[in-house]
Protein backbone atom coordinates (compact mmCIF):
# COMPACT_ATOMS: atom_id res chain seq x y z
CA UNK A 1 0.00 0.00 0.00
CA UNK A 2 1.22 3.42 -0.87
CA UNK A 3 1.06 6.12 1.71
CA UNK A 4 0.04 9.33 0.08
CA UNK A 5 1.77 12.58 0.77
CA UNK A 6 -0.21 15.76 1.27
CA UNK A 7 1.20 19.16 0.56
CA UNK A 8 -0.46 20.95 3.51
CA UNK A 9 1.13 18.50 5.93
CA UNK A 10 4.53 19.35 4.59
CA UNK A 11 4.13 23.07 5.17
CA UNK A 12 5.58 24.48 8.36
CA UNK A 13 4.02 27.29 10.38
CA UNK A 14 6.02 30.09 8.80
CA UNK A 15 5.17 28.96 5.32
CA UNK A 16 1.51 28.75 6.18
CA UNK A 17 1.63 32.23 7.71
CA UNK A 18 3.29 33.56 4.56
CA UNK A 19 0.67 31.94 2.40
CA UNK A 20 -2.14 33.41 4.50
CA UNK A 21 -0.53 36.83 4.41
CA UNK A 22 -0.21 36.74 0.66
CA UNK A 23 -3.77 35.50 0.36
CA UNK A 24 -5.04 38.36 2.50
CA UNK A 25 -3.14 40.89 0.43
CA UNK A 26 -4.44 39.35 -2.74
CA UNK A 27 -7.97 39.48 -1.36
CA UNK A 28 -7.52 43.17 -0.67
CA UNK A 29 -6.58 43.75 -4.26
CA UNK A 30 -9.87 42.31 -5.46
CA UNK A 31 -12.44 45.13 -5.37
CA UNK A 32 -15.50 43.01 -4.73
CA UNK A 33 -13.78 40.81 -2.19
CA UNK A 34 -12.41 43.88 -0.43
CA UNK A 35 -15.94 45.28 -0.13
CA UNK A 36 -17.05 41.99 1.31
CA UNK A 37 -14.27 41.79 3.85
CA UNK A 38 -14.81 45.42 4.80
CA UNK A 39 -18.38 44.61 5.75
CA UNK A 40 -17.37 41.40 7.50
CA UNK A 41 -13.88 41.79 8.97
CA UNK A 42 -13.85 38.17 10.08
CA UNK A 43 -14.16 37.14 6.46
CA UNK A 44 -10.61 38.29 5.77
CA UNK A 45 -9.17 35.69 8.13
CA UNK A 46 -11.55 33.06 6.89
CA UNK A 47 -10.40 33.63 3.33
CA UNK A 48 -6.77 33.43 4.34
CA UNK A 49 -7.28 30.21 6.22
CA UNK A 50 -9.24 28.78 3.35
CA UNK A 51 -6.28 29.25 1.05
CA UNK A 52 -3.91 27.27 3.22
CA UNK A 53 -6.59 24.64 3.72
CA UNK A 54 -7.07 24.14 0.01
CA UNK A 55 -3.47 23.01 -0.30
CA UNK A 56 -4.52 19.55 0.78
CA UNK A 57 -3.30 18.02 -2.45
CA UNK A 58 -0.92 15.24 -3.42
CA UNK A 59 2.22 17.03 -4.63
CA UNK A 60 3.38 14.13 -6.81
CA UNK A 61 0.05 13.96 -8.56
CA UNK A 62 0.14 17.71 -9.11
CA UNK A 63 3.62 17.55 -10.60
CA UNK A 64 2.85 14.46 -12.65
CA UNK A 65 0.87 16.62 -15.03
CA UNK A 66 4.13 17.78 -16.55
CA UNK A 67 5.02 14.17 -17.42
CA UNK A 68 1.64 13.62 -19.00
CA UNK A 69 2.14 16.55 -21.34
CA UNK A 70 5.82 15.97 -22.01
CA UNK A 71 6.81 15.53 -25.63
CA UNK A 72 9.00 12.57 -24.80
CA UNK A 73 6.04 10.56 -23.59
CA UNK A 74 3.74 11.30 -26.48
CA UNK A 75 4.60 7.93 -28.01
CA UNK A 76 2.85 6.18 -25.17
CA UNK A 77 -0.50 7.86 -25.68
CA UNK A 78 -2.07 4.91 -27.49
CA UNK A 79 -4.55 3.41 -25.08
CA UNK A 80 -4.94 0.17 -27.05
CA UNK A 81 -1.28 -0.67 -27.09
CA UNK A 82 -0.04 -3.39 -24.73
CA UNK A 83 -1.53 -5.31 -21.90
CA UNK A 84 1.35 -4.94 -19.48
CA UNK A 85 2.57 -1.65 -17.98
CA UNK A 86 5.60 -0.02 -19.51
CA UNK A 87 8.19 1.24 -17.05
CA UNK A 88 10.20 4.29 -18.14
CA UNK A 89 13.43 5.37 -16.52
CA UNK A 90 13.70 9.19 -16.35
CA UNK A 91 16.76 11.31 -16.07
CA UNK A 92 17.19 14.15 -13.60
CA UNK A 93 14.73 16.87 -14.16
CA UNK A 94 12.56 19.31 -12.31
CA UNK A 95 8.94 20.33 -12.54
CA UNK A 96 7.10 23.47 -11.45
CA UNK A 97 3.42 24.01 -11.29
CA UNK A 98 1.31 26.90 -10.02
CA UNK A 99 -1.53 26.32 -7.62
CA UNK A 100 -4.02 29.18 -7.77
CA UNK A 101 -6.63 29.38 -5.06
CA UNK A 102 -10.15 30.33 -6.02
CA UNK A 103 -12.31 31.58 -3.16
CA UNK A 104 -16.03 30.98 -3.23
CA UNK A 105 -18.07 33.14 -0.87
CA UNK A 106 -21.54 31.64 -0.94
CA UNK A 107 -22.06 31.68 -4.70
CA UNK A 108 -19.50 34.33 -5.61
CA UNK A 109 -16.19 33.12 -7.00
CA UNK A 110 -13.04 35.13 -6.55
CA UNK A 111 -9.81 34.08 -8.19
CA UNK A 112 -7.08 35.46 -6.02
CA UNK A 113 -4.23 37.18 -7.71
CA UNK A 114 -1.64 34.92 -6.13
CA UNK A 115 -0.20 31.49 -6.65
CA UNK A 116 1.66 28.90 -4.70
CA UNK A 117 4.27 27.44 -7.00
CA UNK A 118 5.17 23.89 -6.20
CA UNK A 119 8.49 22.65 -7.42
CA UNK A 120 9.91 19.15 -7.47
CA UNK A 121 13.42 18.05 -8.36
CA UNK A 122 13.47 14.41 -9.44
CA UNK A 123 16.31 12.02 -9.75
CA UNK A 124 16.17 8.36 -10.75
CA UNK A 125 12.42 8.25 -11.07
CA UNK A 126 10.61 5.48 -12.94
CA UNK A 127 7.14 5.86 -14.44
CA UNK A 128 4.64 3.09 -15.11
CA UNK A 129 2.39 3.60 -18.11
CA UNK A 130 -0.49 1.37 -19.01
CA UNK A 131 -2.83 1.88 -21.95
CA UNK A 132 -1.91 5.49 -22.39
CA UNK A 133 -2.25 6.30 -18.70
CA UNK A 134 0.32 7.09 -16.07
CA UNK A 135 -0.47 4.75 -13.20
CA UNK A 136 2.46 5.13 -10.83
CA UNK A 137 5.84 6.63 -10.15
CA UNK A 138 8.55 5.11 -8.07
CA UNK A 139 12.16 4.81 -7.04
CA UNK A 140 14.49 7.76 -6.86
CA UNK A 141 14.11 10.90 -4.86
CA UNK A 142 11.95 13.97 -5.04
CA UNK A 143 12.89 17.24 -3.43
CA UNK A 144 9.82 19.40 -2.91
CA UNK A 145 9.87 23.16 -2.54
CA UNK A 146 7.40 26.04 -2.77
CA UNK A 147 7.38 29.72 -3.44
CA UNK A 148 4.67 32.32 -3.45
CA UNK A 149 3.84 34.44 -6.40
CA UNK A 150 1.92 37.63 -5.89
CA UNK A 151 2.15 38.30 -9.59
CA UNK A 152 4.00 36.98 -12.57
CA UNK A 153 7.02 39.06 -11.76
CA UNK A 154 7.11 39.16 -7.97
CA UNK A 155 7.80 35.90 -6.24
CA UNK A 156 9.36 34.85 -2.97
CA UNK A 157 12.49 32.70 -3.00
CA UNK A 158 12.12 28.94 -3.13
CA UNK A 159 11.60 27.26 0.17
CA UNK A 160 12.47 23.59 0.42
CA UNK A 161 9.88 21.52 2.16
CA UNK A 162 11.20 18.04 2.18
CA UNK A 163 13.08 15.47 0.20
CA UNK A 164 11.06 12.34 -0.43
CA UNK A 165 12.58 8.94 -1.07
CA UNK A 166 9.98 7.50 -3.34
CA UNK A 167 8.95 3.91 -2.84
CA UNK A 168 9.24 1.31 -5.55
CA UNK A 169 5.78 2.07 -6.69
CA UNK A 170 3.92 5.23 -5.73
CA UNK A 171 0.54 4.63 -7.30
CA UNK A 172 -1.61 7.57 -8.14
CA UNK A 173 -5.14 7.62 -6.83
CA UNK A 174 -6.46 7.85 -10.35
CA UNK A 175 -4.46 7.01 -13.48
CA UNK A 176 -3.36 10.18 -15.30
CA UNK A 177 -4.05 10.29 -18.99
CA UNK A 178 -1.12 11.18 -21.21
CA UNK A 179 -2.09 13.92 -23.61
CA UNK B 1 -78.08 77.12 46.84
CA UNK B 2 -76.41 80.41 47.71
CA UNK B 3 -75.03 80.71 44.21
CA UNK B 4 -78.47 80.40 42.81
CA UNK B 5 -79.71 82.92 45.26
CA UNK B 6 -77.07 85.44 44.31
CA UNK B 7 -77.64 84.82 40.64
CA UNK B 8 -81.37 85.37 41.10
CA UNK B 9 -80.64 88.58 42.94
CA UNK B 10 -78.37 89.79 40.14
CA UNK B 11 -80.89 88.94 37.49
CA UNK B 12 -83.70 90.55 39.36
CA UNK B 13 -81.58 93.67 39.68
CA UNK B 14 -80.99 93.68 35.97
CA UNK B 15 -84.65 93.20 35.21
CA UNK B 16 -85.60 95.94 37.60
CA UNK B 17 -83.08 98.29 36.06
CA UNK B 18 -84.28 97.57 32.56
CA UNK B 19 -87.90 97.80 33.55
CA UNK B 20 -87.43 101.26 35.08
CA UNK B 21 -85.24 103.32 32.78
CA UNK B 22 -86.84 106.46 34.11
CA UNK B 23 -85.08 105.83 37.37
CA UNK B 24 -81.71 105.93 35.80
CA UNK B 25 -82.55 109.00 33.85
CA UNK B 26 -83.78 110.77 36.91
CA UNK B 27 -80.92 109.47 38.98
CA UNK B 28 -78.38 110.70 36.50
CA UNK B 29 -79.50 114.24 37.11
CA UNK B 30 -77.00 115.47 39.75
CA UNK B 31 -74.06 116.06 37.52
CA UNK B 32 -72.77 118.90 39.63
CA UNK B 33 -71.90 116.61 42.49
CA UNK B 34 -68.17 116.63 43.08
CA UNK B 35 -67.05 113.31 41.70
CA UNK B 36 -64.07 112.61 43.85
CA UNK B 37 -65.74 113.10 47.16
CA UNK B 38 -69.20 111.85 46.31
CA UNK B 39 -68.30 108.79 44.32
CA UNK B 40 -66.31 107.33 47.13
CA UNK B 41 -68.33 108.99 49.77
CA UNK B 42 -71.29 107.97 51.87
CA UNK B 43 -72.57 104.45 51.71
CA UNK B 44 -76.20 105.27 51.22
CA UNK B 45 -75.65 107.33 48.17
CA UNK B 46 -72.88 105.27 46.65
CA UNK B 47 -75.20 102.30 46.13
CA UNK B 48 -77.39 104.30 43.82
CA UNK B 49 -76.99 104.16 40.12
CA UNK B 50 -76.02 107.74 39.64
CA UNK B 51 -73.06 107.54 41.97
CA UNK B 52 -71.91 104.44 40.25
CA UNK B 53 -72.25 106.14 36.91
CA UNK B 54 -70.43 109.18 38.18
CA UNK B 55 -67.54 107.05 39.37
CA UNK B 56 -67.49 105.19 36.10
CA UNK B 57 -67.23 108.47 34.23
CA UNK B 58 -64.15 109.30 36.24
CA UNK B 59 -62.84 105.79 35.57
CA UNK B 60 -62.52 105.02 39.23
CA UNK B 61 -64.08 102.23 41.26
CA UNK B 62 -67.23 103.22 43.17
CA UNK B 63 -67.56 102.38 46.83
CA UNK B 64 -69.95 99.46 46.96
CA UNK B 65 -69.08 98.00 50.35
CA UNK B 66 -72.28 97.54 52.30
CA UNK B 67 -74.47 97.69 49.26
CA UNK B 68 -76.53 94.77 48.09
CA UNK B 69 -75.38 92.98 45.00
CA UNK B 70 -78.96 92.95 43.77
CA UNK B 71 -79.05 96.74 43.76
CA UNK B 72 -75.73 97.45 42.11
CA UNK B 73 -75.46 94.82 39.41
CA UNK B 74 -77.55 96.59 36.82
CA UNK B 75 -76.08 100.03 37.43
CA UNK B 76 -72.59 98.62 37.24
CA UNK B 77 -73.29 97.01 33.89
CA UNK B 78 -74.82 100.19 32.57
CA UNK B 79 -71.75 102.04 33.69
CA UNK B 80 -69.60 99.59 31.74
CA UNK B 81 -68.23 97.97 34.86
CA UNK B 82 -68.22 94.18 34.99
CA UNK B 83 -69.18 92.91 38.43
CA UNK B 84 -67.55 89.67 39.52
CA UNK B 85 -69.34 88.47 42.66
CA UNK B 86 -67.59 85.95 44.91
CA UNK B 87 -69.44 84.17 47.66
CA UNK B 88 -68.17 84.44 51.15
CA UNK B 89 -69.64 82.98 54.30
CA UNK B 90 -70.58 85.80 56.53
CA UNK B 91 -73.29 86.52 59.04
CA UNK B 92 -74.25 89.66 57.17
CA UNK B 93 -77.49 89.57 55.23
CA UNK B 94 -77.53 87.66 51.99
CA UNK B 95 -76.12 89.61 49.04
CA UNK B 96 -74.32 92.22 51.08
CA UNK B 97 -71.05 93.29 49.52
CA UNK B 98 -68.28 92.84 52.07
CA UNK B 99 -65.19 93.92 50.17
CA UNK B 100 -64.32 94.93 46.69
CA UNK B 101 -61.33 94.96 44.47
CA UNK B 102 -60.15 97.38 43.22
CA UNK B 103 -60.91 99.42 46.28
CA UNK B 104 -63.03 102.51 46.12
CA UNK B 105 -61.35 105.39 44.36
CA UNK B 106 -58.79 103.24 42.60
CA UNK B 107 -58.66 103.49 38.82
CA UNK B 108 -60.99 101.22 36.90
CA UNK B 109 -61.10 101.36 33.15
CA UNK B 110 -64.32 100.89 31.12
CA UNK B 111 -65.37 97.24 31.08
CA UNK B 112 -62.96 96.62 33.89
CA UNK B 113 -63.73 93.87 36.34
CA UNK B 114 -64.85 94.75 39.82
CA UNK B 115 -64.52 91.80 42.14
CA UNK B 116 -67.06 91.85 44.92
CA UNK B 117 -67.09 89.62 47.97
CA UNK B 118 -70.77 88.91 48.62
CA UNK B 119 -72.07 87.49 51.84
CA UNK B 120 -73.94 84.22 51.75
CA UNK B 121 -75.64 84.98 55.01
CA UNK B 122 -74.17 81.89 56.63
CA UNK B 123 -71.76 81.71 59.46
CA UNK B 124 -68.22 81.10 58.35
CA UNK B 125 -67.03 77.56 58.68
CA UNK B 126 -65.36 76.79 62.00
CA UNK B 127 -61.61 77.00 61.93
CA UNK B 128 -61.12 73.46 63.24
CA UNK B 129 -63.16 71.94 60.47
CA UNK B 130 -60.56 71.81 57.71
CA UNK B 131 -57.44 70.66 59.52
CA UNK B 132 -59.34 68.24 61.72
CA UNK B 133 -57.82 64.83 62.21
CA UNK B 134 -59.69 61.73 61.14
CA UNK B 135 -60.80 60.77 64.59
CA UNK B 136 -62.63 64.01 65.33
CA UNK B 137 -63.77 65.21 61.92
CA UNK B 138 -64.74 62.00 60.30
CA UNK B 139 -67.96 61.14 62.10
CA UNK B 140 -69.83 64.26 60.94
CA UNK B 141 -71.15 62.60 57.80
CA UNK B 142 -72.06 59.03 58.58
CA UNK B 143 -73.12 57.88 55.11
CA UNK B 144 -69.95 59.14 53.41
CA UNK B 145 -67.41 57.74 55.83
CA UNK B 146 -68.28 54.23 56.77
CA UNK B 147 -65.23 53.12 58.78
CA UNK B 148 -64.98 56.02 61.20
CA UNK B 149 -68.59 56.93 61.52
CA UNK B 150 -69.34 54.07 63.84
CA UNK B 151 -66.61 55.10 66.20
CA UNK B 152 -67.84 58.33 67.74
CA UNK B 153 -70.86 59.98 66.26
CA UNK B 154 -71.80 62.09 69.26
CA UNK B 155 -68.66 64.13 69.80
CA UNK B 156 -68.61 66.19 66.63
CA UNK B 157 -72.27 66.93 66.95
CA UNK B 158 -71.48 68.63 70.22
CA UNK B 159 -68.67 70.52 68.59
CA UNK B 160 -70.87 71.77 65.82
CA UNK B 161 -73.55 72.76 68.25
CA UNK B 162 -71.01 74.81 70.15
CA UNK B 163 -70.51 76.97 67.06
CA UNK B 164 -72.41 80.24 66.72
CA UNK B 165 -74.55 79.14 63.81
CA UNK B 166 -77.75 77.16 64.26
CA UNK B 167 -77.65 73.38 64.29
CA UNK B 168 -79.22 72.41 60.92
CA UNK B 169 -77.01 74.74 58.89
CA UNK B 170 -73.65 73.06 59.42
CA UNK B 171 -75.11 69.73 58.47
CA UNK B 172 -76.47 71.15 55.24
CA UNK B 173 -73.26 72.94 54.43
CA UNK B 174 -71.22 69.89 55.27
CA UNK B 175 -73.14 67.87 52.72
CA UNK B 176 -72.38 70.21 49.86
CA UNK B 177 -69.05 71.52 51.02
CA UNK B 178 -65.87 70.44 49.38
CA UNK B 179 -63.80 70.66 52.62
CA UNK B 180 -64.51 67.00 53.00
CA UNK B 181 -62.04 66.45 50.21
CA UNK B 182 -59.37 68.33 52.03
CA UNK B 183 -58.95 65.47 54.48
CA UNK B 184 -58.56 63.05 51.65
CA UNK B 185 -55.19 61.97 52.94
CA UNK B 186 -56.60 60.82 56.20
CA UNK B 187 -59.37 58.95 54.51
CA UNK B 188 -56.96 57.33 52.11
CA UNK B 189 -55.01 55.86 54.99
CA UNK B 190 -58.10 54.32 56.41
CA UNK B 191 -59.25 52.64 53.22
CA UNK B 192 -59.09 48.89 53.82
CA UNK B 193 -57.41 48.30 50.45
CA UNK B 194 -54.23 49.79 51.82
CA UNK B 195 -53.95 46.91 54.21
CA UNK B 196 -53.93 44.27 51.44
CA UNK B 197 -50.29 44.61 50.33
CA UNK B 198 -49.11 43.80 53.80
CA UNK B 199 -51.15 40.59 53.70
CA UNK B 200 -49.43 39.24 50.59
CA UNK B 201 -45.94 38.91 52.09
CA UNK B 202 -47.45 37.26 55.12
CA UNK B 203 -49.10 34.58 53.03
CA UNK B 204 -45.93 34.13 51.02
CA UNK B 205 -43.93 33.80 54.17
CA UNK B 206 -46.38 31.25 55.43
CA UNK B 207 -46.10 29.27 52.20
CA UNK B 208 -42.31 29.34 52.35
CA UNK B 209 -42.25 28.05 55.89
CA UNK B 210 -44.78 25.29 55.25
CA UNK B 211 -43.57 24.11 51.83
CA UNK B 212 -39.85 24.85 51.56
CA UNK B 213 -39.12 21.76 49.45
CA UNK B 214 -41.75 22.64 46.87
CA UNK B 215 -40.33 26.10 46.64
CA UNK B 216 -36.79 24.82 46.17
CA UNK B 217 -37.83 22.38 43.46
CA UNK B 218 -39.78 25.09 41.71
CA UNK B 219 -36.85 27.43 41.80
CA UNK B 220 -34.56 24.70 40.53
CA UNK B 221 -36.82 23.98 37.58
CA UNK B 222 -37.08 27.68 36.85
CA UNK B 223 -33.33 28.25 36.79
CA UNK B 224 -32.72 25.06 34.83
CA UNK B 225 -35.17 26.23 32.21
CA UNK B 226 -33.45 29.59 32.00
CA UNK B 227 -30.03 27.94 31.74
CA UNK B 228 -31.32 25.62 29.05
CA UNK B 229 -32.68 28.50 27.07
CA UNK B 230 -29.42 30.36 27.38
CA UNK B 231 -27.37 27.35 26.27
CA UNK B 232 -29.70 26.73 23.39
CA UNK B 233 -29.27 30.30 22.28
CA UNK B 234 -25.51 30.00 22.46
CA UNK B 235 -25.54 26.77 20.50
CA UNK B 236 -27.64 28.20 17.77
CA UNK B 237 -25.38 31.23 17.69
CA UNK B 238 -22.35 29.03 17.18
CA UNK B 239 -23.76 26.75 14.58
CA UNK B 240 -25.65 29.37 12.73
CA UNK B 241 -24.35 29.80 9.24
CA UNK B 242 -25.89 33.24 9.14
CA UNK B 243 -23.03 34.74 11.11
CA UNK B 244 -20.56 34.44 8.25
CA UNK B 245 -21.15 33.50 4.67
CA UNK B 246 -19.91 30.12 3.60
CA UNK B 247 -16.39 30.37 2.32
CA UNK B 248 -14.78 27.65 0.25
CA UNK B 249 -11.49 27.48 -1.50
CA UNK B 250 -10.69 25.39 -4.49
CA UNK B 251 -7.29 25.00 -6.01
CA UNK B 252 -6.86 25.47 -9.68
CA UNK B 253 -3.66 24.35 -11.33
CA UNK B 254 -1.64 25.92 -13.98
CA UNK B 255 0.28 23.97 -16.61
CA UNK B 256 3.22 21.94 -15.38
CA UNK B 257 6.59 23.23 -16.52
CA UNK B 258 9.17 20.60 -16.96
CA UNK B 259 12.79 21.60 -16.89
CA UNK B 260 15.20 18.95 -18.08
CA UNK B 261 18.89 18.95 -17.94
CA UNK B 262 19.23 16.15 -20.50
CA UNK B 263 16.99 13.61 -22.14
CA UNK B 264 13.90 12.95 -20.06
CA UNK B 265 13.40 9.32 -20.90
CA UNK B 266 16.46 7.24 -20.42
CA UNK B 267 14.76 4.08 -21.56
CA UNK B 268 12.19 1.40 -20.83
CA UNK B 269 12.96 -0.97 -18.02
CA UNK B 270 12.09 -4.13 -19.91
CA UNK B 271 14.41 -3.26 -22.81
CA UNK B 272 17.61 -3.88 -20.90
Amino acid sequence: MTEHVWLDTLLDGDTKADIEKHAAEAADKDYALRRLTAGLPLLRDVVARAVSACLHVDPLTVLADAWCSADDLQGYRDSTKGTKPVILKLGAHSIERDIRPVITVETLRFELGMAVTLGGAFEGVELSILKGQLISAGSGTCSLSVRLKASETAATPWKTLTSLALPAEYRFVQPLKIY
Amino acid sequence: MTKRLIAILCLSGLVAAQAAPAFSQSAAAPKDVPATSDATGGRSTACSARWIAAAAEKQIAPNLVGCNIKDVTAPLLRAKIVPAPRETDNTASVGTILTQRPAAGEPLKPFGRLTLQVSTGKAPAPAQETPAPATSAAPEQPPERPPVSSAAPTEPAAASSSAASPAPEPAASAESKPPLLTDGRVEFKEVPVSAKPTDVPDSLREFITTYPLVLLVGLGIFFAAIAGLAMNGRKTGRTSSKVLPRVACEATFGPGRLVRRGPLVLGEKGDK
